[in-house]
């Protein structure tokens, strides 16, 4: 099937032009926000990284995120704002996402000397980008080029039988295109994860799930967390289990076989159903699905989210009426009339691939129509 | 097969438990419905909305299950008809095991 995108230098497919401001260090964020803010089109993003002082595997994620998100296809171009004695490079994150062909820039604070240079010299950089950008046009590409990221947030007991299983639908009909869906957050697999382990093309990818999941669960208790205690909106939505949630939370993932394991913002070598090994916080999950080449999200929720991402869009899609009936304007799609009797979970698939397509041809989601752009990267501990 | 609305489903055959699709009272019946299943149930609590009902007797230690698989264990016995959440069960998964 032929949607409408952007095509990028290295063959990837974008559904949104976006020129990203992105600071390599938390110094940055205010700088980098105000060259965002003085370009019309632009994104920028805030964080709390990048300093120095982190352990080794903590840097590699947080430059792999950076790079990875800066390199996602629905960024057209890319500004990175360091300070200049920061671990995260501005210069080498570039370097990194530049690798893409797309244009980029680094500004570094100190070299410039001072905020006012750095924003001025961000600002005429950024024109020339806008320029160019706001003059490609979108051309036929193959929905095989997508990666759709499955999130979900604000889980209640509808979800795992409106809104997740008719996600599932979608993501089985996108891979049935050649497409991808990513699969995350996976505290929220534990309990579930011999089902998914079922479902993988061989046995180094069953193990691969068992092994994830076996860590985060060992990994929370070992920080004291007990998993199966839900956030309380989960338990008023009628969750009482993790396992209850997790066997909810993977109907997102349709019938599809799991062809690969990724760690956390990695991109997929695979097209098919993938699972990342993300944290279960659905701001840093999505923002590592994002850096792994994810174009569109699909978030379902039970009690209601106003969640966005700055470079890509997501489709909010909830799983009963009443929260959807209060929500409008953060929800794109109500799955609760499944509950209701009024459609099935299959019709209301088929209602979620065709905004997915609608989406990637350039419709806004009400995230985006908000302007919400939230970003998050997970820090490891060790 | 009665043509009353039902107020509860029943996710998968093995399941012990049902999830009412509307806020359920007591005193009044749980109408439960999934493939190839009908039940009444009169009902011995309130049941909110998406929240689940015990189909069955379900004796201390008994596993739940939901969607065909265990969601956790009951913490005591629960009657049929009775209000099930984290007040009479618990998951078994994520959390240090008592020694």
């Amino acid at each position: 099937m032929i949607f409408n995108g952007f095509k990028r230098p290295d063959q990837s497919v974008g559904v949104r032009n976006h020129l990203l401001v992105l600071p390599s260090v938390v110094c940055a964020n205010d700088t980098a926000r105000l060259i965002g803010q003085q370009l019309q089109g632009a994104v920028y993003v805030t964080h709390e990284h990048g300093c120095g002082a982190h352990y080794h595997s903590s840097s590699d994620q947080i430059r792999r995120t950076m790079i990875g998100y800066g390199s996602n296809p629905n960024v057209g171009a890319c500004i990175v704002v360091g300070l200049g004695c920061e671990t995260m490079d501005a210069e080498e994150i570039a370097a990194g996402i530049a690798k893409t062909g797309k244009p980029v820039a680094a500004i570094v604070i100190q070299k410039v000397g001072g905020t006012i240079k750095a924003v001025s010299q961000g600002v005429q950089t950024g024109q020339k980008m806008l320029a160019e950008l706001s003059a490609q046009k979108r051309q036929e590409c193959d929905l095989s080029e997508l990666i759709f990221a499955l999130e979900c947030g604000g889980s209640d007991s509808n979800s795992g039988i409106s809104a997740n299983p008719a996600l599932g639908v979608a993501s089985d009909l996108l891979i049935g295109e050649g497409g991808s869906s990513i699969l995350s957050e996976t505290s929220e697999i534990v309990g579930a994860e011999h089902l998914m382990a079922k479902r993988a093309v061989n046995k180094e990818v069953a193990d691969q799930i068992l092994e994830i999941v076996h860590r985060a669960e060992q990994e929370g208790v070992k920080q004291g967390l007990d998993m199966s205690n839900l956030a309380p909106g989960n338990r008023e939505g009628g969750l009482s289990t993790v396992e209850e949630k997790s066997l909810g939370n993977i109907h997102k993932g349709g019938t599809s076989p799991v062809q690969e394991v990724l760690e956390y913002a990695f991109k997929p070598s695979r097209k098919g159903l993938i699972i990342m090994d993300t944290p279960g916080y659905d701001v840093e999950s999505i923002t590592a699905m994002v850096a792994g080449g994810a174009q569109v999200i699909a978030f379902t929720t039970g009690r209601g989210t106003p969640v966005g991402c700055p470079v890509a869009p997501v489709i909010k899609i909830c799983s009963n009426s009443d929260t959807y009936g209060k929500m409008q304007d953060n929800i794109d799609i109500n799955a609760g009339v499944i509950i209701d009797g009024l459609s099935t979970v299959q019709e209301v698939g088929q209602q979620i691939f065709q905004e997915l397509v609608d989406v990637s041809n350039g419709k806004l989601t009400k995230a985006e129509q908000l302007g919400f752009g939230d970003f998050s990267i997970y820090r490891p501990l060790t | 097969m009665s043509d009353k609305k039902h107020n509860a489903i029943l996710i998968d055959p093995k399941d012990n438990i049902a999830v009412a699709i509307e806020n359920l009272k007591k005193d009044q019946k749980a109408i439960v419905k999934g493939v190839d299943y009908y039940e009444e149930i009169p009902l011995v609590q309130d049941i909110p909305f998406g929240h689940k009902l015990a189909l069955t007797v379900l004796q201390e230690n008994k596993e739940i299950i939901k969607y065909g698989e265990v969601i956790g264990v009951a913490m005591q016995n629960i009657e049929k008809g009775e209000y099930v959440h984290d007040h009479n069960i618990k998951g078994i998964r994520g959390k240090r095991q008592a020694n």
